[in-house]
């Protein structure tokens, strides 16, 4: 077990975001954290990431809290891609990509971060886009570009710790069909080389398709945790949602479809 | 250039006619700190403050001023000087490319580290004590008359200027009544700013047999219409740039609301030009007399010297 | 490759850092050498090398005793404060705008200005009584020093607002600062108020600004006081790059975050106001300069910090040389110079957001 959190809560005034939450991380595997909005599925990453100190219970990457950790060094370790896609001033997409770079400087040559950086671009699909100005992107061309970046962070293994962590929130929420597989698929290879990824999705179907593992949230607690086929159980989904789903298998990967009531059952909306 | 050649030419031969300036023996004379300021060469003379300016041109000595400060207006050839800025932000360098011999000045130039750099020069830079009373007057024009060699034109303007106010004190001292003067600065909008004690407007109320309205503060402020009421002021006192740019006593009444007050029922405006009536030069008496005049009618003052 | 191809037009190309650097090296040493060099006092190019190689014990000078008084009481300190005070101000805003992800921000937002500003107004004001008590050597540097701890008190103040459970919310100072910059404003004003004419003339010393005041009384303490926390800055390159992806995400990449915040602020707060108490508030230099290299060599700090401290420093001596020389032999007041130059480019840097916006 190289990060994992032990009966995590947090508490903002009389709110809990987390109760009593625990589950780990493995390299070589994509764990999917899922739940309905309100969860506390970005709560979890973040305390996870080291940004948040849970008010109860223990985070611990390889050994250590994160808040252990010299700044640096938990920067090679692990890198964050935040749902925030701003970037003050005129950067260009391999500026903002090159920046990845940083806590390695010193450590790695110029021409391996040069090389770090253009395969990344290429990995996330945004290299034809290197010289463009970031700001000049539209919303899921920067979140393909911050994927990158948080992909060059972790590129390579650092002596710091046997393995490398890829947190995502919501990695796929601005792109197009394609490249919301593109990016995932893009994903499930890095972590093929010994790094853990950690992703916030939305989408149950993509969740199926490309995590090995699901921690399923529902109001701050963990519902379930395990491997995805088992854990995205229909009755299960249907609860937490409070949707009704059907489930469809196209070769071994479920696809769950949410039935739409029918239209005389639909409440007719108040407005005037 | 060519306008100013010649009378420099003339003041050095009027020089080696007197055996004044350069071929004098040392002067020396005491500044505003009591330190005395060694005066090898007054032969081109920066004044800074109009006072010193007037002073300089009253001595007959104005052919050696090569340079003035912006408030330096009287008399006429003074326009055609070069202008070194405002007095109060003089730029050491800025005088020192005039290549003075002697710089005149009072404490209301400034900064101070202007004039310190203009000692480090090497140039004579004499400041002289300002206040608004007629004995600084009478020290400025002994202090400039010494640092120019011309005592003797300076103790002939003193005895004069001596004669001439204790002429108008004495009439004064007939005077029933002090009338109370408010004098006024920048009208032109908003509030009014009032002059208050030690200023030069209230020196010169003084001399001219007045009292000033205002006695509560030193400086210049603001001061309201209903201020200017509770003070019943006998007479208003404005600059004649002043009235003018007002376009005259009934905008500058109406600008001020000041028709209320008793000077303002009775349209007592008095306005002279600015620097004549607040300079604190040569002409301090002439200006006393001209207010003095129109405070005290009664004494039949004549205004014209 | 034909996407590549097609994409290589739009492609950003960037200036190297090194030339750039190096070219305004140049320019601000050729801007303190044209500041010695000219004035209105006339000083030939011989007697200015011949005077200085005399200081150095390398020839005889031919510079007359006023024109050595000239270049060295009166230009190489102004030069020197000039060179230093631009470089600061220029660093300062560009590391601000860095902190605050805002091209408009500048060290005046934390008020450290108006409060080195209104510490010098009362010190000029009140302090009447208390200077007495003082010896006379002392004096000179009584204004200087309650300025520079004015504005290091008002800094401290906005960022104490900002704290909230031992974080500095960069909103929140935001805030806080115009409050402190009102506040101060109203003081001044008072004070402004209740002055008498004598202590009138020396405030507009601090609202015109100027590098008249310089002197070697002045300079060798003010001089490490502004230049020292500026070199410092040049440190923050990096981690001013990851600030402009935002707090939470520097932080990611490495960044200790808090402690960067409190390093800017205290060493903006040192330069600046030991820049506003020896010449008082000069405008749009911190706010103009980095703007520039922006535009011209792109954003990142690594270039834009130590090219605006280059380019801070020649622009404030070419116009302290501009105000100098302009209505000689009266001087123009440097802030009016700083500003005629400065308020058009913000208004038109202003539309040039607008535009952006619109598109």
């Amino acid at each position: 077990m190289t990060l994992a959190v032990q009966s995590v809560s947090v508490r903002i005034g009389s709110a809990t975001l987390l109760h009593d939450v625990s589950l780990a991380a493995q390299p070589g595997e994509v764990l999917g954290l899922l739940g309905p909005n309100g969860a506390g599925k970005s709560t979890l990453l973040s305390v996870l990431a080291g940004d948040r100190k849970p008010d109860t219970g223990t985070v611990t990457l390889h050994g250590r809290a994160p808040g252990a950790w010299p700044t640096e060094a938990l920067a090679r370790v692990r890198a964050v891609m935040t749902q925030s896609a701003s970037v003050a001033f005129d950067f260009t997409v391999h500026e903002v990509v090159t920046l990845a770079r940083m806590p390695h400087a010193g450590r790695t040559s110029a021409a391996d971060d040069r090389r770090i950086v253009a395969a990344a671009l290429a990995l996330a699909d945004v290299a034809h886009l290197a010289g463009r100005l970031y700001p000049s992107l539209s919303g899921g061309e920067r979140q393909r570009v911050q994927a990158a970046r948080a992909l060059a962070q972790v590129w390579t293994a650092t002596d710091d710790a046997p393995c490398r962590f890829l947190m995502l929130d919501e990695p796929t929420a601005s792109l197009d069909l394609r490249h919301q597989h593109a990016l995932l698929e893009a994903i499930r290879r890095f972590v093929g080389n010994g790094v853990g990824g950690i992703v916030v999705l939305h989408d149950i179907n993509l969740a199926a398709a490309y995590c090995d593992r699901i921690a399923l949230l529902d109001r701050g607690r963990l519902v379930a945790c395990g491997p995805t086929r088992q854990t995205l159980a229909p009755e299960r989904l249907a609860e937490i949602y409070g949707v009704s789903l059907a489930t469809l298998d196209d070769a071994g990967t479920p696809h769950f479809i949410v039935r739409t009531p029918p239209q005389a059952d639909r409440a007719t909306p108040a407005v005037p | 250039m060519t306008l100013r050649r010649r009378p420099l030419v003339a003041s050095l031969a009027a020089a080696a006619v007197l055996g004044v300036g350069r071929a004098s023996a040392r002067t020396a004379v005491a500044d505003h700190a009591g330190r005395m300021v060694d005066i090898p060469d007054a032969s081109r003379v920066v004044a800074i403050g109009s006072s010193v300016t007037e002073i300089v041109y009253a001595l007959g000595a104005g052919d050696r001023l090569i340079g003035a400060d912006t408030t330096s207006m009287y008399p006429e050839p003074a326009l055609q000087l070069p202008r070194v800025g405002y007095m109060r932000q003089i730029s050491a360098e800025g005088v020192l490319s005039l290549r003075p011999t002697l710089i005149i000045s009072t404490t209301a130039a400034g900064p101070p580290a202007a004039f310190d750099q203009l000692r480090t020069a090497g140039v004579a830079t004499l400041v002289l004590p300002d206040d608004y009373d007629f004995d600084s007057v009478l020290r400025k024009i002994d202090g400039i008359g010494t640092a120019l060699g011309r005592q003797d034109a300076a103790r002939s303007l003193i005895t004069a200027s001596r004669a001439e106010m204790s002429s108008l004190a004495d009439k004064l001292a007939q005077a029933a009544e002090r009338p109370k003067v408010l004098s006024l600065l920048s009208v032109s909008q908003g509030p009014p700013q009032a002059a208050g004690r030690v200023t030069a407007a209230d020196g010169i109320i003084r001399l001219a047999g007045g009292t000033n309205a205002i006695t509560s503060y030193e400086g210049y402020r603001p001061i309201t219409a209903e201020g200017a009421l509770a003070q019943a002021p006998d007479v208003l006192m404005v600059s004649a740039q002043t009235l003018q740019a007002l376009g005259g006593v009934d905008n500058l009444l109406a600008a001020a609301s000041l028709a209320l007050t008793p000077a303002g029922k009775a349209r007592r405006v008095f306005a002279l030009d600015a620097l004549l009536l607040l300079g604190f030069g040569p002409r301090t008496p002439e200006a006393a007399r001209h207010l003095a005049a129109f405070l005290h009618p009664e004494l039949g003052l004549a205004t014209a010297r | 490759m034909t996407i590549i191809a097609l994409n290589a037009g739009n492609a950003v190309r960037r200036p190297a850092t090194v030339p750039v650097l190096l070219a305004l090296a140049v320019l601000a040493a050729v801007m303190g050498v044209a500041g010695l060099a000219l004035g209105p006092v006339r000083i030939g190019v011989l007697e200015t090398l011949s005077a200085f190689a005399h200081r150095i014990g390398l020839a005889v000078s031919t510079a007359s005793q006023q024109q050595e008084a000239v270049l060295f009481a009166i230009r190489l300190p102004r030069v020197l404060l000039a060179l230093a005070v631009g470089a600061a101000l220029a660093a300062a805003g560009a590391a601000m705008q860095g902190l605050f992800r805002n091209p408009l921000a500048d060290p005046g937002l934390v008020g450290v200005s108006s409060g080195a500003a209104l510490a010098a107004v009362a010190t000029i004001v009140l302090g009447d009584k208390v200077l007495h008590l003082l010896s006379p050597a002392m004096r000179p540097w009584v204004l200087p020093a309650t300025a520079f701890v004015g504005g290091l008190l008002a800094t401290a103040v906005v960022r104490r607002f900002g704290l909230r459970d031992g974080r500095a919310s960069v909103a929140t100072i935001l805030l806080a600062g115009v409050a402190i910059n009102a506040l101060c404003a109203a003081g001044i004003g008072f004070l402004t108020f209740i002055a008498d004419e004598q202590q009138l003339r020396s405030l507009v010393f601090w609202t015109m600004g100027s590098l008249g005041a310089a002197t070697w009384t002045s300079l060798p303490l003010a001089l490490p006081l502004i230049v020292i926390p500026t070199i410092m800055l040049m440190r923050d390159t990096r981690a001013l790059d990851a600030f402009a992806l935002g707090e939470r995400e520097a932080g990611h990449l490495g960044v200790d975050v808090e402690h960067l915040k409190r390093r800017i602020l205290v060493l903006v707060a040192l330069a600046t106001s030991a820049s506003v108490s020896v010449c008082g508030i000069i405008g749009f230099v911190g706010l103009v300069v980095p703007h520039l290299l922006r535009i011209a060599c792109g954003p990142g700090h690594r270039l834009v910090l130590p090219g605006a401290t280059l380019l801070g420093a020649a622009l404030l001596t070419a116009a302290d040389l501009a105000a100098r020389l302009i209505v000689a032999p009266a001087e123009m007041p440097i802030g009016v110079v700083t500003a005629l130059i400065g308020g058009p480019f913000f208004l038109w840097l202003l539309a040039r957001r607008l535009r952006l916006a619109d598109t």
